[in-house]
């Protein structure tokens, strides 16, 4: 019997036969001829019982390991279902959300709110806080996470008059979630990266950040978000030179909502678009096409349920009054931005 | 027809692993969990060591469900389970060997198997100690191949590797298997090693 796996004259049985007689894998029709072949060759026939004495040995390793690998290290499989559990539910939480976007989608098409857009919106969701999933390019500051060391250079309103600056057809309207019960926490222009983009924050009845990044580009290149961070999920969308992305809690079904009201408000072409809502104080419409110049003192940023605030404050890591935000999404929000 | 001694009753047949319509509608998540056992067991034999062992299969059962989305199929469970697992072992098999210690693994793993008889446990412990001689890319085949049961091409896709690689690694590991396990030759190549 030849070592190399080639067939001799001599024998028609080559190695890989062997082993796959071994490991009972050897189709019928050869098993008679290798078993014949290894009668008359007493070193293969030798090989081959070694073989099978080290199978045996696993079987039986194997077999004194199943106490060992089954009944080891508890916290383990505790850390694995706890896992699982986390995994789950922000899959259950993001379907929720893009169902709902989309069908608010469909609803808008059917009142022909879409006709007024300068293109199809598309929105794309993305769970956020997948460690595996690489980071892409955030189009207009890096990536996100660089977007963080940003410093504040100016107050909502200011930072989405500099943002119109950059448009020339499309109109931006500060949207007015307060009917939502998002109160603003401030902005900031996002200047680092290829096309200009701002940042507007709000913060919810529980202190969770509602963060809503628009930006202007110049091509029709897709655009994608992707964040990392735990419990947090991105929206976003396009509409003409725009591209939104809105970043907030999963569970949050007031996302749906936020979607919408920014869609009614920010980016539609020529007219100005009101803000008021139903149940809501009026507010005075206020298309922004050219800069203006607003009061940029940044006051203390307004604790969540408290009344509304006359200038929205700078989003920043060392404003000295931030937005009261529970720990854990401090943390993920540094991971995610 | 000639007389078959290898159709005993211990032989183990390889578990099927074609992706079915019950597993199919199962998560990735669940099923994850019933491959634990076998990667704890495959990691212990390969490294050699229960903490790193441990380590290497929770490394990769985090990596492999962080990745899983309800989107994609993963027809091949076990063999994708197994080539996270071989590919984070590559990636620290330097690192740990820097840290090994002077422990006789085959001593260590022994003494984590039901209590055997004692020739058994010698057997045992001798072809314990032979598997961590052989070169890491023949002691993964024969793992995967002989305790674990996979096929010679779901081996192959789990190391990445040609079947014509996995069938002379296999030849080669088992037959340096047969070489260390026989009387004396253990002792002698683990001074080599």
């Amino acid at each position: 019997m030849n070592q190399g796996g080639a067939r001799t004259a001599r024998s028609t049985v080559d190695e890989s036969e062997l082993h796959a007689l071994v490991d009972g894998r050897l189709p019928g029709e050869r098993r008679a001829a290798v078993l014949a072949h290894l009668l008359i060759d007493g070193g293969d026939r030798e090989r081959v019982e070694a073989w099978r004495r080290q199978l045996a040995g696993l079987a039986r390793i194997r077999a004194g390991l199943d106490r060992y690998a089954e009944g080891f290290a508890p916290e383990l499989q505790k850390a694995l279902a706890d896992r699982i559990l986390r995994v789950r539910r922000r899959r259950l939480a993001l379907r929720g959300v893009a169902g709902l976007v989309a069908a608010s989608l469909l609803l808008l098409a059917g009142f022909g709110a879409v006709e007024a857009w300068r293109g199809q919106p598309e929105i794309r969701t993305a769970i956020v806080g997948e460690p595996e999933l690489a980071v892409p390019e955030f189009p207009f500051g890096g990536s996100l996470a660089r977007t963080a060391t940003v410093r504040p250079e100016g107050d909502r309103e200011r930072s989405l008059a500099w943002l119109a600056s950059h448009l020339r057809d499309q109109t931006l309207e500060l949207p007015d979630l307060r009917g939502l019960g998002l109160v603003p926490a401030g902005g900031q222009v996002l200047d680092r990266g290829s096309a200009p983009a701002v940042r507007l924050a709000w913060v919810d009845s529980q202190g969770r950040m509602v963060d809503l990044y628009v930006g202007v580009v110049s091509s029709d290149a897709e655009q994608a978000f992707t964040m990392v961070g735990e419990s947090l999920v991105s929206l976003h969308w396009r509409r003409g030179r725009l591209v939104f992305a809105l970043v907030g809690p999963a569970e949050s079904p007031e996302l749906l909502q936020v979607v919408q009201a920014v869609m009614s408000g920010m980016g539609r072409g020529g007219q100005p678009v009101p803000t008021g809502k139903v149940g809501m104080p009026p507010v005075e419409p206020r298309p922004i096409r050219t800069a203006v110049e607003p009061d940029v003192t940044a006051g203390p940023s307004p604790a969540p349920g408290a009344p509304l605030p006359e200038k929205a404050t700078a989003v920043s890591e060392d404003a000295p009054a931030a937005p009261v935000v529970p720990a854990k999404l401090e943390a993920d929000k540094a991971k995610a931005l | 027809m000639p007389w078959d001694p290898y159709t005993d009753e211990s032989a183990s047949e390889p578990e099927e692993v074609v992706a079915g319509s019950t597993r199919q509608r199962r998560s990735v998540d669940e099923e994850v969990l019933e491959y634990v056992s076998g990667l704890r067991r495959y990691a212990l034999l390969l490294v050699g060591d229960p903490h790193d062992a441990d380590d290497l299969v929770q490394e990769c059962l985090v990596r492999v469900i962080a990745q899983a989305r309800s989107w994609r199929r993963v027809k091949e469970l076990r063999a994708y389970l197994f080539t996270t697992l071989h590919n984070l072992f590559v990636d620290g098999h330097r690192r740990r060997l820097k840290r090994r210690g002077d422990v006789p693994i085959e001593t260590v793993i022994a003494d984590l198997l039901a209590p055997p008889r004692q020739q058994d446990w010698v057997e045992l412990r001798d072809l314990i100690a032979a598997l961590q001689v052989l070169p890491k890319e023949q002691r993964e085949v024969v793992l995967l191949v002989g305790l674990e049961g996979l096929s010679y091409l779901e081996a192959a896709d789990v190391l990445g590797v040609p079947v014509g690689t996995v069938m002379s690694r296999l030849s080669r590991g088992r037959e340096a298997l047969r070489r260390l396990t026989s009387h004396g030759s253990t002792a002698r190549l683990r001074v080599v090693k």
